[in-house]
């Protein structure tokens, strides 16, 4: 295979040799949305100084971006022995792309109030040499404001315990340092919520396993449908959950504790009493002991996608069911034709192969409704608009019925003079539609009648029937996509209930309407309506 | 131990497809319909490789591998983008993209350049 390779490692900006200083002075920033160097605010480069001279590791993370800024000291912790990408300049959730979700939730913040935090031999496993890694740091933020006290940045000093934490559990094995420590930053949870500001739409979640204290960021909370400055705690969120999906819930977590991934979707009860489908990722941390100490993870809103994939399936499931028979029946005239068992005579094969070919024609049109549906559904049905005389087509159709009925008699009282502006072809589905309903839905009677009048400027089209009706209380739904009625005399009638939902669109994109009146045992009349023709509107 | 090979496609049908075949071939699959879904997927477990299309419904392909290879988390992960633009070839190269594959393109193709990426 040839070599298809666009790009290795030494083209991307992989520049080891210059010094962090170095390269804050002599990089092209003008691209960058902090602008040149020369425009950069006091804060910023005052403490940028304070930063290259510290001797201790230091990470600044600079303005609502989180810019990256750090020292020479800082470099080892990045991995590949301190020869690193620079970073300098990057986005926190840039750089950091998968564990960012969940490091930012240790940040202080200015608007809680809490301006500093110091938090030793934290676990925070990091991505580097190629593969995760577990890495223990102890580290102190604080909250940077500029002259005016507004919050600027987090300023932070930080090293890796990693060595001494692994060493450690070498040693004293039984000591539950980690832990210990965690628990009682948990503990101070409550006035560590902060407004991380995040625009993603994904929301974050850390969970103790031992002290059950939960801290999240404010999408989460909107994402269950409260405030972003709400306050919740584990019990209660857990409740949340919708009752049949608990189950999935705590499976998911059983499966965490055993590969260390966690990943749920759910559906999550809202106050306002809606539900809501979310998708929920998240990591298992054991302490050194491999008891399992903290699960944290993401979480995201899916419920347009989840409600569209359950019409589909629906969708899928119906259509399926209504093709199985014409093609069992398409199925079994082939299988006759092929067994030779209608002999030789031309006139059985013809017409099992007409039957056949019917049957194939009722596929067909079956499949064109779903296309409509489909295109009624995204707004795109669209229309072939032209002046022409309903009642020239109206006649065409019930003629063409009448030819094909005999159980009916059917009857058309024209009374539309003028032209109307619409899709031939269209219109002629909705008549059609209506009087095959009419026959369709009055087996025990004869007459149906269909009429057209004008009234106003509308042009109305009226088919009768005297056969079952429909309750009062159907008579809305029935304009719906795939309602049939419930009752026993609608169910033996074929079809899919497709119908009216594809008449009711056509009608819409007409500036019409459809409407009907009806009265069960004694006949329905469907009815409708469509602005009159009017060239040379003003 | 199974590779993890991530998928980012909005389209069902390739998506099944492409995560059928990859199964078939005994690579463990993540599946992701768009960028949001991805990163939620990337926060679990970091995938051996990563095809994705270059057309998302809520962000740009190119934009996204190109933050994939500024990461320091994951600019490792080969990208194999696929795309149904010719021209989308060039910008792959300039969004520091692996490889690139145009659709429709043949499985047994796709299943080979993965293999070569992996190794």
């Amino acid at each position: 295979m040839e070599e298809k390779k666009y790009v290795t490692k030494e083209k991307m900006n992989y520049t080891p040799e210059v010094k962090c200083g170095a390269y804050i002075r002599t990089n092209n920033w003008s691209e960058h949305p902090l602008g040149h160097f020369n425009k950069w605010p006091e804060s910023l480069t005052t403490t940028i100084s304070l930063l290259l001279n510290n001797t201790l590791p230091t990470l600044l993370l600079w303005g609502a971006e989180r810019y990256i800024f750090y020292n020479e000291a800082f470099r080892p912790s990045l991995g590949f022995a301190g020869n690193h990408p620079i970073a300098i300049g990057q986005p926190a959730d840039s750089f950091w792309l998968a564990t960012w979700p969940s490091s930012q939730l240790l940040l202080p913040d200015a608007q809680t109030g809490i301006a500093a935090a110091n938090i030793q031999d934290h676990p925070l496993p990091l991505y580097r040499n190629n593969h995760f890694e577990d890495a223990f740091w102890t580290f102190n933020s604080s909250v940077l404001t500029d002259l005016l006290g507004n919050q600027r940045g987090v300023f932070i000093t930080c090293f890796e315990t990693t060595e001494k934490v692994l060493a450690l559990q070498k040693l004293q094995g039984d000591q539950n340092t980690i832990s210990q420590t965690r628990t009682s930053d948990i503990l101070n949870t409550e006035e560590r919520l902060r407004l991380a500001t995040e625009a993603t739409g994904i929301g974050s979640w850390d969970i103790d396993l031992i002290s059950k204290a939960i801290i999240y960021t404010p999408t989460l909370m909107e994402i269950c449908g409260f405030p972003r400055n709400a306050i919740i705690d584990l019990s209660e969120l857990i409740a949340m959950i919708h009752p049949d999906d608990q189950k999935a819930l705590e499976e998911a977590y059983d499966h965490a504790l055993i590969s260390g991934n966690f990943h749920a979707e759910v559906r999550i009860c809202r106050e306002d009493q809606s539900e809501h489908w979310i998708n929920t990722n998240g990591r298992l941390l054991r302490d050194e002991n491999d008891k399992p100490v903290r699960i944290l993870g993401t979480c995201i809103d899916i419920t347009d996608r989840k409600m569209e994939q359950l019409q589909k399936n629906d969708f899928i499931a119906l259509a399926s069911h209504e093709l199985k028979t014409p093609l069992t029946s398409v199925k079994a005239y082939i299988q006759l034709l092929k067994s030779g068992r209608s002999g030789n005579d031309m006139n059985t094969v013809k017409d099992l192969a007409s039957r056949a070919e019917h049957q194939v024609n009722k596929m067909t049109r079956l499949i064109y409704s779903f296309m409509d549906i489909s295109r009624i559904e995204s707004g795109h049905l669209d229309l072939n608009m032209n002046p022409f005389m309903i009642d020239d087509l109206i006649r065409e159709l019930t003629a063409d019925f009448q030819l094909h009925t005999s159980s009916h008699h059917i009857t058309f009282n024209a009374g539309i003079s003028a032209p109307i502006f619409g899709d031939k072809v269209r219109m002629g589905q909705v008549v059609e539609n209506l009087i095959s309903n009419a026959i369709k839905y009055s087996p025990l009677t004869k007459n149906i009648e269909v009429s057209s009048w004008i009234s106003g400027d509308e042009a109305i089209v009226a088919v009768k029937d005297n056969g079952i009706g429909i309750d009062p209380k159907n008579q809305k739904s029935i304009f719906e996509r795939f309602y049939r009625a419930a009752d026993e005399k609608a169910i033996n009638a074929s079809g899919f209930g497709i119908g009216l939902y594809i008449c009711a669109g056509i009608m819409k994109s007409h500036n019409g309407g459809i409407w009907v009146n009806s009265e069960q045992g004694k006949g329905s009349t469907f009815y409708i309506s469509l602005p009159v023709y009017q060239e040379n509107k003003d | 131990m199974q590779k993890l090979i991530q998928i980012i496609e909005d389209d069902e049908d390739i998506r099944d497809v492409i995560e059928f075949i990859l199964q078939e071939s005994e690579y463990e699959v993540n599946v992701a319909s768009n960028a949001k879904e991805f990163k939620i997927n990337l926060f679990n477990s970091l995938p051996d490789l990563i095809v994705m299309d270059v057309r998302l419904p809520d962000g740009n392909g190119l934009q996204l591998c190109r933050q994939l290879k500024q990461s320091i988390e994951t600019r490792h992960i080969p990208v194999i983008i696929i795309s149904a633009h010719a021209t989308a070839e060039e910008a792959s190269k300039q969004a520091f993209a692996d490889d690139f594959i145009g659709k429709p393109f043949d499985l047994e193709e796709l299943i080979k350049r993965i293999e070569y990426h992996l190794a």
